[in-house]
C-alpha cells in the first residue's frame, strides 16, 4: 500500500525567464508521491519511465502541463477546468472503487501523453502519467490507477492526517 | 532553444510551444469570458467546428491575422506586451473583473491568539460572493439594527464593547471607514 504524500503543483517547476506559476489562492492543485522526497513523485517517476523512448514525448508533456497551468491560472474554482478543454481533450476515463463508492478518474490527452487525476471537492490531484500506446487502458494499467487513487484517498482531504503529508 | 526544468529533469525546448500552449488558453479565456461556446464562435467565423477545435488546441502556430480575427469578432483588441519577472505579468480582462469582485475586508479584528481565529466583517453581499466562490468560512456572525423582533441569542454589541475591555484589537483595513480603535 502506498504511503501518499502530496506536492502542490507550483513544485513542478517551469522555464526559468518565464514568470512563476501563480495560480488563484482557491485553485489546490496536488501531485501525488510515494514519500516526502521530491523525486518520489508519481509524475517525476512515470515521466522517467518513458522519457527515453521518445523525444517527441519530451515536447509533449511540457506542452501538457504548460496547457493545464495556463488554463489553471484562469479558473476561479476548480470544477471550471473542464470549460477550458473539449471533451475530447478531457474526459472520465475510468471509475475506481472505494468502499462501494465511485470515483471519477479523469484523463487528460495532449498528443501521445495522457495525465490522470481525481478532483475532490476543490482539489485536484494529479497521480499518473502515461504516453498513449494502446487505445483502451490495459488492465495492468488500471491496476496501478486504483493502487494510486486508493491512496489518494486514504486520508480525508483537509484531514491532520492529509494536511501533513502536503509539502 | 531555452532550458526548461520541469517534472525534475532539465530540456532543451523551443520556447515557442509553451507560448503557442498559452495563446490558445487564453483565447479559450477570452470565449469562456463572453459565454461564447466554440460552436458559436465556428458559426460567427464562419469556421468549422473542427478549425475552432484546431486553433483553440495549442497545437497551431497561431498567425496574428487569426489571433485578429478571433478577438476583433469578440469585440477585443490585443497587444503584445513585455514583461519578465521585473515587471508585473499582464491579466486578463476576466482576471481584472474577478480581482473587482473579491470582497475587500472592511474590517478586521484578531482576537485573543489562544482562540486562533479571525473575526471579518463582510456586507451581505461580500458573503454571498464567497460562498459562490467556494470560499465561505466556517461560522458567520451577523449584524444587524437593534430592534424589538431581534432573536434571544442575540447580543447587543453597544453594551458588550467598551473601552476598558482590553482583549479587543480593532485594525483598520479601509481607511474611509470610522471605527472607533480599541486597545
Amino acid at each position: 500500500m502506498i504511503d501518499p504524500y502530496f506536492f502542490r503543483l507550483e513544485q513542478i517547476g517551469f522555464p526559468k525567464n518565464l514568470h512563476s506559476i501563480v495560480l488563484p489562492e482557491n485553485i489546490k492543485v496536488y501531485m501525488l508521491s510515494s514519500s516526502c522526497k521530491k523525486n518520489d513523485v508519481f509524475l517525476y517517476r512515470d515521466r522517467a519511465e518513458f522519457a527515453l523512448s521518445s523525444a517527441r514525448d519530451d515536447a509533449d508533456v511540457i506542452r501538457l502541463f504548460t496547457q493545464l497551468v495556463s488554463k489553471l491560472e484562469q479558473c476561479l474554482i476548480i470544477n471550471e477546468i473542464f470549460d477550458f478543454y473539449d471533451s475530447k481533450e478531457l474526459h472520465r476515463a475510468h471509475t475506481t472503487k472505494i468502499d462501494g463508492k465511485d470515483i471519477s478518474v479523469y484523463r487528460i490527452r495532449k498528443a501521445s501523453i495522457r495525465l490522470y487525476l481525481v478532483c475532490i471537492g476543490d482539489v485536484m490531484i494529479l497521480f499518473r502519467l502515461a504516453p498513449k500506446r494502446r487505445d483502451k487502458i490495459d488492465d495492468s494499467e488500471k491496476m496501478i490507477i486504483d493502487e494510486r487513487v486508493k491512496a489518494i484517498f486514504q486520508y480525508p482531504i483537509e484531514s491532520h492526517d492529509f494536511l501533513v503529508r502536503l509539502l | 532553444m531555452s532550458k526548461v526544468s520541469l517534472i525534475g529533469e532539465e530540456y532543451d525546448v523551443d520556447m515557442s510551444i509553451i507560448k503557442m500552449e498559452q495563446v490558445a488558453s487564453h483565447l479559450i479565456g477570452l470565449l469562456r469570458h463572453n459565454k461564447i461556446s466554440r460552436s458559436e464562435l465556428a458559426q460567427k467565423l464562419g469556421w468549422s467546428k473542427g478549425r475552432v477545435t484546431k486553433v483553440l488546441s495549442g497545437d497551431v502556430n497561431l498567425t496574428i491575422k487569426t489571433i485578429t480575427t478571433i478577438t476583433q469578432k469578440l469585440g477585443y483588441d490585443f497587444e503584445v506586451v513585455f514583461h519578465n519577472k521585473n515587471y508585473e505579468k499582464p491579466k486578463q480582462p476576466w482576471q481584472i473583473d474577478r480581482e473587482k469582485a473579491i470582497p475587500t475586508p472592511l474590517l478586521k479584528s484578531r482576537n485573543i491568539e489562544a482562540l486562533n481565529v479571525v473575526f471579518q466583517i463582510e456586507s451581505g453581499e461580500q458573503v454571498v460572493e464567497s460562498v459562490l466562490a467556494g470560499k465561505e468560512k466556517d461560522l458567520y456572525l451577523s449584524i444587524s439594527q437593534l430592534d424589538k423582533n431581534h432573536h434571544p441569542s442575540s447580543i447587543s454589541v453597544a453594551q458588550q464593547m467598551t473601552l476598558d475591555n482590553k482583549s479587543i484589537n480593532i485594525t483598520y483595513l479601509n481607511h474611509n471607514m470610522k471605527v472607533a480603535y480599541h486597545e
